[in-house]
C-alpha cells in the first residue's frame, strides 16, 4: 500500500456521485410522459424549437403505438436514421399489419428482438440523459406508451482526421496522433492495447459543456488507490465547461504554485499506451487531442518515446543529451553573467581576453545584456507561434539573424551573448515536454537575477532551492523525484540511461502495480 | 500571520535588493595582468623603495584586431607595461591603480620574471610573498629568471604572439621538443623548495638581439640565493641526469660526419651505496631510446654492428654531456638539483636523517659523494629511408 497516497483527502469539496452538476434542464426533469406527442413537445419546448432540431413521427396505424425520432441535424447521421431506424420501424409496422391492439412495451420488445438494426443503443428514463444524448448527436426514439426512450448512436460530424502530432514529432515511431474526437482517440488506444482488462470509465464534466471525459487504465495493473484517487479528484470537478484537458489538469493537480507540470500531457497514442501499461492512469477529454498522464515524475519530463524505439545505447545517449540540455537551458545565461561580472579568474585566460575585447564598448552590464537578448528571444518565440506558418518561419529568420547581427553591429550586445542566447534557446527546444520547457524558461530568468546579484553563489543557491522545491512536490501521491528520492534502485535502469529491454523485465517499482512483470511469463490471461 | 509574512518578505527583499551586486566588476573593466617582472630599483627610483615591480597589462581589443601587436603605445597594441617602485610588492602593485583606469586584476597572472640581480641578492622569498599570500593569485603561475632586467624582457615584441608573456609561456612549454629548456616551475613548487630550504632550478631567459631565448637554467641554493647559470648544453645534461628529458636532439660524429639522434624516451634508475655516509656512492643508470633523426653519410643502418657502434657513440656523447653538468653542479656550485636527496630521503631514510644537515651545507657531503653515470642507448627507428646520399 503506498503510504504516500492521499494527502489532502479532507480538503476537497464533497463528492457528487454522477460528477455532473445538474443544469437548468433539471427543473423540467421527471418521468417521460406516456404520449409521444407530449414527450416530443416537451423536448422541443426545453430546447426552444431550434432550426436544426429534427423531429419525425412514424405512425403505424390503428392499434399500433406511434413512434417519434428526435435528433439534431448537423450532429446526427440523417441518412443512417432514415435507412435504419425509420425503415426498420416501417418494416415492423407492415409485419404487424392491422391485428389487435398493441402496447408500447410489446412494440419495443418486437423491435428489440427482430427489427431494429442499429449498431448501438441504450434505454433511459431520464430526461437529462435524453437531452445530453440528443445534443451530442444521438437520436432519441420515443414509443407511445413506453416509459423508456431508446437512445440510438448516430453521431456523425466532420472533424479532423488522424494526423501526425504537431507538437511531438519523432523520427522513429508511429505517425498517428490524437484528434479532437474522443471516439477516435479511444479507438486509437484500443488499437494500441488489445487487453481485455483495458478499462474506459466515462464521466461527463462541465455543468453546461457536458464533455465526455474518459479515465483509461488497465484493471489488473493499476494500483487501486491511485485509480480511486484519480476518480475522486475528477468527481470533484465542478465547472461550467472544460474547454481543454489543461482545465482538468489544473483542477486536479496537487500544487498550483509550482512551475513544473505535475501532470504530463501528450497527443501521442503510443506514449499514452506505454503509460497505461506502466500502471499509470490516463484521462482523455472530448474536444482536445491532449491526453493527461498521471502520476508524473520529474524523470518522465525528459523521456521521449523514441528512447524506447531506438537501440538502448542510442536511446541512453540521447537521453543524457537531454539532461545536459536541461542544465544548459536552466543555467547557461546565468553562468555567463556570473563569470563575466564576478569570476573573471575562472575563465581560461585567452577566452577571458576575447570576452573582454568583445564587451569593449557594450554600454550595459552583462545582466542587462542577457536580459535584453533573452527577452527578444522570448518575443520572437511568442510571435512565431501566433503568426501563420509561412510567416512564422520568416520571422524566425529575420528575428534570429537580423536582430542578433544588428544588435552586435550596433554595439548593444556582445557577439558572445548572442551565442549564449542561441545555445540556450536550442537546448530549451530539446526538452521533450513543452510545459517542462516553460518551467525551465521561468527558472532561467530567476537564476539570471540571482547570478547578477551573487555570482556563482547565487546560481548554487537557486539550484538548491529548485532541488528543495522539487523534492517537496508530489503528483497523485507519488513524490516528484521518484525514483531518485525516495529511491527505487530498480527503476534507475530506466532513468538517466535506458537499459536494454532484457533488463527492463519489470514495470516501474514505484508504481506498485498489481502485475509487475513485463516479460518472462508468456501466458498472461485476463 | 499574513501580515508577518509580508513584513518578512519586505525585509528579505531589502536585504537582497539594497546590497546586491556589491562586488560586481564587469569583465571589460578589469585590468588583466598576465605577467610580472621584479627588479632591484635603479638609483633614481631607490628612494621610493628597493624593488621595482612591472606589470604587463592586456589590452583585449588589441588582441582581437587582425593587424595588432604593433609598437607599444600605438592604437592596436595588445599590451602595456607599468612599473612602480616600493619597499613591498603590495604597495608597488597598489601604486599601479593610480596609473591606469583599470585596476590590476591578477587572477590571470601567468609568469613572474625575476631578474638576475634580484635573484642573486637572495630576496626571492621576500618578493614572492605577495604572490603566494594574496587571494587573487594562482599557484600555477610560472617563475623564470632573466639575464638582465626583467622589465626589458617584458617590453619586447614577439613575432608570432601578440603578448610577450604568452610567448614566454609557450616557449617554456617546449621541453617536449628540446632538452635544453628546463621544465617550467610553478610558484607553488618554489614555495615548497623555499620552505624545505632545499636547492632548486628555475628556467632562464635572456635577450639576444631583438629575440628572447628561453634556454638554460638558474641554480639556487638552499638559502634561495642564485648560485649561477647553466648554459644550454649543461641544461640539457641536467635534464638527462634528472631523467626529465623525454625529447630532444643529440648531435654526434661518426667517421667525421655529423649525425643527429632524437631522444624519444629516457628512464633513470638510481642506486646508492650508503655504507659510508661520508662518501656515498651513487650510480645513475640512464636507459635511453630514440631514433636516427639525420645522417650526413651513407651508413649501413641494417647492419647490427653498425647500429651498435652508433649506440656506443651516443652513449659516449651522453657521458660527455652529463659529466660537464655534473662537474658544475657538484663541484662548482655544490647544489644537489639532481634529485639525489629525494632519493636518499625515500630509500635510505635513516641515513638521510643523520646527514641531511650536512648534505649541501656544513660538511658538503654532496660535493664529496661519488657519482657515476652508466648509459644504455637504443636506436629504435632508423627513419623512413635507408639511403639519401
Amino acid at each position: 500500500m503506498p503510504r504516500f497516497l492521499f494527502r489532502n483527502h479532507n480538503k476537497r469539496s464533497p463528492l457528487r456521485k454522477d460528477g455532473v452538476k445538474q443544469g437548468e434542464a433539471s427543473s423540467s426533469s421527471g418521468d417521460i410522459p406516456g404520449s409521444v406527442h407530449e414527450a416530443v413537445a416537451n423536448i422541443v419546448r426545453i430546447l426552444d424549437a431550434p432550426d436544426d432540431l429534427v423531429t419525425r413521427f412514424v405512425s403505424g396505424g390503428d392499434g399500433i403505438p406511434s413512434c417519434a425520432i428526435v435528433c439534431i441535424a448537423g450532429l446526427s447521421d440523417l441518412n443512417m436514421i432514415n435507412e435504419q431506424i425509420v425503415s426498420s420501424l416501417q418494416q415492423a409496422f407492415s409485419a404487424i399489419g392491422h391485428t389487435e391492439k398493441m402496447s408500447g412495451q410489446e412494440l419495443y420488445g418486437l423491435l428489440n428482438k427482430q427489427f431494429l438494426s442499429v449498431q448501438k443503443y441504450k434505454t433511459t428514463r431520464s430526461l437529462d440523459d435524453i437531452l445530453v444524448s440528443v445534443l451530442s448527436g444521438d437520436a432519441a426514439l420515443f414509443i407511445d406508451g413506453l416509459d423508456q426512450v431508446l437512445l440510438i448512436g448516430s453521431k456523425k460530424w466532420t472533424g479532423r482526421s488522424v494526423e501526425e502530432p504537431q507538437t511531438e514529432a519523432l523520427v522513429r515511431g508511429p505517425r498517428e496522433g490524437f484528434n479532437e474526437s474522443i471516439e477516435t482517440n479511444l479507438i486509437l488506444l484500443r488499437r494500441a492495447i488489445r487487453d481485455p482488462k483495458l478499462r474506459f470509465d466515462t464521466y461527463r464534466v462541465g455543468a453546461r459543456g457536458k464533455k465526455e471525459l474518459v479515465i483509461a487504465y488497465i484493471e489488473n495493473i493499476v494500483h487501486p488507490d491511485l485509480l480511486q484517487e484519480v476518480k475522486r479528484r475528477v468527481e470533484t470537478i465542478d465547472i461550467d465547461d472544460a474547454p481543454e484537458s489543461g482545465t482538468i489538469e489544473q483542477l486536479i493537480q496537487d500544487s498550483f504554485l509550482s512551475p513544473f507540470p505535475l501532470i504530463l500531457h501528450t497527443e501521442r497514442p503510443d506514449k499514452v499506451a506505454s503509460a497505461i501499461l506502466q500502471g499509470k492512469v490516463v484521462i482523455l477529454l472530448d474536444g482536445t487531442p491532449f491526453a493527461l498522464i498521471m502520476p508524473t515524475t520529474f524523470v518522465s519530463l525528459v523521456q521521449s518515446p523514441e528512447d524506447y524505439y531506438e537501440r538502448w545505447l542510442i536511446g541512453s545517449l540521447i537521453r543524457i543529451l537531454r539532461y545536459i540540455a536541461v542544465f544548459i537551458s536552466l543555467t547557461f545565461p546565468s553562468l555567463y553573467i556570473a563569470l563575466v561580472s564576478f569570476h573573471q579568474g575562472m575563465i581560461p585566460s585567452k577566452l577571458a581576453f576575447s570576452i573582454a575585447a568583445a564587451r569593449e564598448g557594450v554600454p550595459f552590464p552583462a545582466v542587462v545584456e542577457a536580459f535584453l537578448m533573452e527577452l527578444t528571444l522570448e518575443l520572437l518565440r511568442e510571435a512565431g507561434v501566433r503568426l501563420p506558418k509561412p510567416i512564422g518561419q520568416t520571422i524566425g529568420i529575420v528575428g534570429g539573424l537580423v536582430i542578433g547581427e544588428a544588435a552586435v553591429q550596433a554595439g548593444i550586445v556582445s557577439p558572445i551573448m548572442v551565442i549564449v542566447v542561441a545555445v540556450t534557446a536550442v537546448s530549451s527546444f530539446a526538452i521533450p515536454s513543452y510545459s517542462a520547457g516553460i518551467a525551465f524558461r521561468i527558472l532561467r530568468f530567476i537564476t539570471m537575477i540571482t547570478a547578477s546579484m551573487f555570482g556563482l553563489y547565487g546560481i548554487i543557491l537557486t539550484l538548491i532551492m529548485i532541488c528543495i522545491h522539487l523534492s517537496r512536490l508530489q503528483s497523485f501521491g507519488v513524490p516528484y523525484l521518484t525514483p531518485l528520492s525516495p529511491g527505487f534502485s530498480r527503476d534507475w535502469r530506466d532513468m538517466v540511461i535506458r537499459a536494454p529491454y532484457t533488463m527492463l523485465t519489470k514495470r516501474p517499482q514505484f508504481m506498485q502495480t498489481k502485475d509487475d512483470s513485463r516479460m518472462g511469463n508468456r501466458r498472461r490471461g485476463p | 500571520m499574513r501580515r508577518a509574512c509580508r513584513g518578512w518578505l519586505i525585509v528579505l527583499s531589502l536585504a537582497v535588493f539594497t546590497t546586491g551586486c556589491w562586488d560586481r566588476v564587469e569583465i571589460e573593466e578589469r585590468g588583466f595582468v598576465v605577467g610580472a617582472g621584479i627588479d632591484l630599483s635603479h638609483e633614481e627610483e631607490a628612494e621610493k623603495g628597493q624593488f621595482t615591480l612591472t606589470f604587463q597589462f592586456v589590452i583585449p581589443a588589441g588582441l582581437q584586431s587582425k593587424d595588432g601587436g604593433g609598437k607599444n603605445g600605438s592604437t592596436n597594441a595588445a599590451f602595456f607595461n607599468l612599473s612602480s617602485s616600493a619597499s613591498t610588492m603590495f604597495a608597488a602593485a597598489r601604486n599601479m591603480s593610480y596609473m591606469t583606469s583599470r585596476s590590476p586584476y591578477l587572477q590571470h597572472l601567468r609568469i613572474i620574471l625575476i631578474s638576475q640581480d634580484l635573484a642573486a641578492s637572495g630576496e626571492l622569498a621576500t618578493t614572492l610573498d605577495l604572490f603566494l599570500r594574496d587571494h587573487e593569485m594562482r599557484r600555477a603561475t610560472k617563475i623564470m629568471v632573466t639575464e638582465g632586467e626583467a622589465r626589458n624582457l617584458l617590453d619586447m615584441h614577439p613575432k608570432n604572439e601578440k603578448l610577450p608573456v604568452m610567448y614566454f609561456e609557450s616557449a617554456s612549454l617546449n621541453p617536449t621538443k628540446s632538452s635544453r629548456i628546463y621544465p617550467p616551475t610553478n610558484i607553488g613548487d618554489v614555495q615548497a623548495y623555499i620552505l624545505s630550504k632545499s636547492s632548486f632550478v628555475l628556467p632562464k631567459m635572456r635577450k639576444r638581439n631583438e629575440e628572447v631565448v628561453v634556454s638554460g637554467a638558474a641554480l639556487f641554493d638552499g638559502s634561495q640565493k642564485l648560485k649561477g647559470f647553466l648554459n644550454d648544453d649543461e641544461t640539457s645534461g641536467l635534464n638527462i641526469l634528472r631523467g626529465t628529458a623525454q625529447d630532444g636532439v643529440l648531435e654526434f660524429r661518426l667517421n667525421g660526419h655529423f649525425m643527429a639522434y632524437e631522444i624519444k624516451g629516457l628512464r633513470r634508475t638510481i642506486q646508492a651505496d650508503v655504507s659510508n655516509p661520508e662518501r656515498i656512492r651513487f650510480n645513475l643508470q640512464l636507459d635511453m631510446e630514440g631514433n636516427i633523426g639525420e645522417t650526413q653519410e651513407p651508413i649501413e643502418l641494417l647492419d647490427p654492428g653498425q647500429l651498435a657502434e652508433i649506440e656506443e657513440r651516443i652513449a659516449k656523447q651522453l657521458i660527455q654531456l652529463t659529466s660537464r653538468t655534473l662537474q658544475k653542479v657538484q663541484q662548482e656550485y655544490g647544489v644537489d638539483v639532481l634529485g639525489l636527496k629525494e632519493f636518499l630521503a625515500r630509500n635510505h631514510h635513516g641515513v638521510w636523517e643523520s646527514i641531511k644537515d650536512d648534505w649541501e651545507q656544513g660538511d658538503q657531503l654532496f660535493t664529496r659523494s661519488e657519482i657515476s653515470v652508466d648509459v644504455r642507448t637504443k636506436v629504435r627507428i632508423v627513419g623512413s629511408t635507408l639511403e639519401t646520399n
